[in-house]
């Protein structure tokens, strides 16, 4: 018998169905990886694995109870499966060993001396035994993280769900929240994961749930997924995280928010620190010193600019590709010569070519160093 | 202890500026001696007052007779006789009007700066009054007449009136009541009629008489001072039996009945006198000094030492703490019940709470008091400070329910989530989690509106619980001294709410975890 069950769950707000008709089992000591664009019920499926959501229909079965039963004790449930939320939510009023110290206690009845002992151990698996007396607004977000997933351990549970467990985290977090993660992988444990993090799901998981539409759209071990997507939408999803988008509606747009998240993309990429500062740079000289300067003085307020960012596996093939084609109409300014002469020749040192896909549209490739 | 020092601190330094606004007053009249003859008025006839500013008690009727006599005169309230005469003596007011008797005594007693004008207003007539219809008048009428008669009543007036201070005395309740006892309010700020005199006992020429024409009917007297505006609520809703004694006006007789006229008087006037706010010539600042002292060692005996006064104070100071303390807690516990109530996510039961907070909310607290008392348990004889506590609980009860349910609902909901996650029943994630970490918000919060109450409840004395502010009332109609007791009272209280602060501070910060030590009790 798989540890959970899911088949037919459905989950409907007044104005929004965000799990339409989901079908999946878990067995002990799987992996799984949920990924999927935002707003397909990734979280609202985990959410309703222990009942912090009520299901509108459809079945749960988890260690063979039903969780939708409503004479099924929830608390009882939950103990068995802990959860980590992407806000972390570690309890502001206790020290951070009895964030991790007070649900056995308290529900398990275990002794003080004994939760403080495993405690001081799970703190230590995560790498945070110094921090046991410390409150948890003193600690960073990924110190906070590994926190949470020592007190979700704590309670001993034969399922972990992480809820988005990094997405709250600057980018230099991020990774060390992924290597416990993977090493409680490694251990065996059964978890359950809603991630952006493509590497953990490529690497990490045994399998990978895609999700999109409110259903798992395609299930499968993570190369099946991420080299064989059977279905269009997984590869277009998979093929959208490899990229980076941006729109600028706007001449008063939030350039350092445009580049913190250009940035964001490239560390994802394990791209170098200068193929991550060469993009910056382009996109600067490009955008922000040409494109919307001269949106400025033709009178437009709202130049439509589409800048997507490409690369290849392990940051190699960096291309840039801006659509500038609602600028079109008054001449084009890339190739009209108005560019700053400097800029100009700057942008020619750091591209190996430049391709026009078609007019509007260019794509500028990054000279690899 | 950091924060303790300080707070000490703060208190020694604001006492010392309170001190100094207790002396300012003093300090301004400190050299004025007391005329050797009588003081001589700034003002001969009424005539004389057109246009001016005149002063009268709250409550009072006597602008209507004034308005008969003299033209364009401006009206102001005050809450007793000595503040209206120290309006006049501020030079905030021209003339104070009260009952030629009372006039008299606050004129003996000023020494100096204030005296009668030689003309009246006109005569009126002080009774007794009852709820309307009460069997009880046509009895006390005729007592009335008898005593009238074999020359009581004059010789009560002379009693009252005279400089014999130790004749004041009131008969002992020792006869037989067969009829029972009847409740008689008396409002306690008009020297010589009603007054609180030593070890706080009611004392004045209606309450002897009304004690003569009880004794004759064979009833007992429970007697109780209420601030004149509320005299009349507590006749007319039957909280006590009868009241007095006040003028007779017509506006008044029809919403009570009164009874024949115990004593005809008059309407007098206080005007400044000649040489008063003048101070006597150039003393030289050692004499100064030295009067200053004096006259802050006089204050100090009149309102605290004489007649036993500290006692009343110190009762006052007891009722203040008691009503305070109770509707403090009592009204935290009510806040909790809502907060419990609105936790539980019905909406008509939020609809409800809400309604009833804009009810309390919106309506001052000392109306919620007289309809409380007056009303609702108008027809019982449950105790004013009762009434009190239920009227302070249920205000504190509301803002308390807004103070914790606004921290509780700024909990972030991961908290419960987390805690829910982990296994908990819904009732210890609120009872471990929630509630906790609110605490440390509005606990703070919490304190500073319970020093609030403490000092709302210096509304108390309009039904008849006599707290501190009463006390000092009574002393100051009394002394006629208008500022030592008010300010004594100021730093009473002050002193009072900074003690509470300081404590419920403590104890604050002993139950917020985050200032506790870094250590897990209990392990090793």
């Amino acid at each position: 018998m798989s540890l959970i069950e899911i088949s037919h769950l459905r989950k409907e707000y007044p104005n929004i169905t965000p799990l339409k008709d989901v079908n999946a089992t878990v067995d002990k000591g799987e992996v799984i990886s949920i990924i999927g664009p935002s707003g397909t019920g990734k979280s609202t499926l985990l959410r309703c694995l222990n009942r912090l959501e009520t299901p509108t229909s459809g079945q749960i079965l988890v260690d063979g109870v039903d969780m939708c039963d409503p004479a099924t004790d929830l608390a009882l449930m939950r103990r068995k499966m802990g959860m980590v939320f992407q806000n972390y939510n570690l309890f502001g009023h206790k020290l951070v060993a009895e964030n991790v110290m007070m649900a056995p206690m308290d529900l398990l009845g275990m002794p003080k001396q004994e939760a403080w002992e495993q405690a001081l151990k799970l703190l230590d698996m995560v790498g945070l035994k110094d921090k046991a007396l410390s409150w948890p607004h003193e600690l960073s977000g990924g110190q906070r993280q590994r926190v949470a997933i020592a007190r979700g351990l704590a309670m001993n549970p034969q399922i972990l769900l992480f809820d988005e467990p990094t997405s709250a985290l600057d980018p230099t977090m991020v990774s060390e929240v992924l290597s416990v993660m993977t090493g409680l992988a490694e251990r065996g444990l059964t978890m359950m994961v809603v991630t952006h993090e493509m590497r953990f799901a490529r690497d990490a998981s045994t399998r990978v749930f895609y999700m999109d539409q409110g259903e798992v759209w395609e299930a499968g071990p993570p190369e099946q997924i991420f080299e064989h997507p059977s279905r269009p939408e997984t590869h277009d999803f998979i093929f959208r995280v490899r990229c980076w988008h941006y729109d600028i509606s706007s001449t008063s747009f939030d350039l350092p928010g445009m580049l913190a998240s250009l940035e964001q993309y490239c560390l994802r990429q394990f791209m170098g620190g200068r193929s991550v500062n060469t993009c910056e740079m382009l996109v600067e000289e490009l955008v922000a010193n040409h494109l919307v300067p001269v949106a400025r003085t033709r009178g437009m307020d709202d130049p439509q600019l589409h800048l997507n960012l490409f690369a290849g596996e392990g940051g190699v093939d960096i291309a840039l590709e801006i659509d500038y084609r609602s600028m079109l109409p008054d001449g084009d300014p890339l190739n009209d010569g108005s560019q700053d002469p400097i800029s100009a020749a700057l942008v020619k040192g750091l591209v190996d070519k430049t391709v026009t896909v078609e007019p509007g549209v260019v794509r500028y490739h990054v000279k690899q160093r | 202890m950091r924060a303790r020092t300080w707070t000490l601190r703060l208190v020694a330094v604001a006492c010392a500026v309170l001190c100094a606004l207790v002396l300012l007053p003093v300090v301004a009249s400190a050299s004025q001696e007391p005329a050797a003859s009588g003081p001589e008025p700034e003002y001969q006839t009424l005539d004389e007052l057109t246009g001016k500013q005149f002063a009268y008690v709250n409550g009072s009727v006597y602008n209507q007779y004034v308005q008969k006599r003299v033209q364009d005169t401006g009206e102001s309230f005050y809450a007793s006789l000595p503040d209206c005469v120290a309006a006049v003596e501020g030079g905030k007011a021209d003339a104070a009007v009260q009952l030629s008797y009372c006039c008299q005594a606050v004129v003996n007693r000023k020494g100096g700066t204030v005296a009668l004008l030689p003309e009246n207003v006109g005569e009126v007539e002080e009774a007794f009054f009852f709820p309307k219809g009460d069997p009880l008048i046509p009895k006390f009428n005729e007592e009335i007449q008898k005593l009238e008669k074999d020359g009581t009543i004059d010789e009560l007036t002379k009693k009252w009136v005279g400089t014999d201070e130790s004749a004041k005395t009131l008969p002992n309740q020792d006869w037989d009541a067969p009829n029972g006892t009847l409740k008689f309010a008396t409002s306690g700020v008009l020297d010589p009629f009603s007054y609180v005199g030593a070890n706080g006992e009611i004392l004045g020429y209606d309450v002897d008489l009304a004690l003569r024409i009880a004794k004759d009917l064979g009833y007992h007297l429970d007697i109780s001072t209420i601030t004149m505006d509320a005299i009349f609520a507590s006749v007319q809703t039957g909280k006590v039996d009868f009241g007095g004694t006040l003028t007779k006006t017509p506006e008044r007789a029809e919403m009570v009945d009164f009874t024949e006229k115990v004593m005809p008087t008059y309407i007098s006037v206080i005007v400044k006198s000649k040489d008063g706010g003048q101070t006597s010539g150039a003393a030289n600042s050692a004499t100064m000094g030295r009067s200053f002292i004096d006259d802050i060692k006089q204050s100090f005996i009149k309102t605290f030492v004489q007649e036993n006064r500290w006692e009343l104070i110190l009762s006052g100071l007891g009722v203040t703490a008691i009503i305070s303390l109770c509707s403090g807690s009592l009204g935290t516990l009510l806040g909790y019940v809502f907060v419990t109530l609105r936790r539980k996510g019905n909406k008509l039961v939020g609809k409800l709470i809400d309604g009833y907070q804009a009810i309390i909310g919106g309506v001052p607290i000392v109306v919620v008091l007289m309809v409380l008392y007056y009303v609702v348990f108008g027809s019982t004889s449950i105790p004013g400070e009762i009434v009190a506590i239920l009227a302070f609980t249920l205000s504190f009860g509301s803002t308390a329910s807004t103070t914790m349910w606004t921290a509780i609902k700024g909990i972030d909901i991961g908290q419960e989530e987390s805690g829910l996650a982990l296994g908990y029943e819904k009732r210890a994630v609120f009872r471990k989690i929630v509630l906790p970490q609110a605490a440390q918000q509005f606990l703070p919060q919490l304190i500073s509106q319970f020093v609030g109450l403490v000092k709302e409840t210096a509304v108390v004395g309009y039904i008849a619980v006599q707290d501190l502010t009463r006390a000092s009332d009574l002393i100051r109609a009394r002394t006629m001294d208008a500022f030592f007791p008010l300010v004594s009272t100021a730093i009473i209280y002050f002193v009072l709410c900074r003690l509470i602060a300081h404590a419920l501070n403590r104890l604050a910060d002993r139950i917020n975890p985050t200032s506790k030590p870094r250590k897990i009790r209990g392990v090793k």
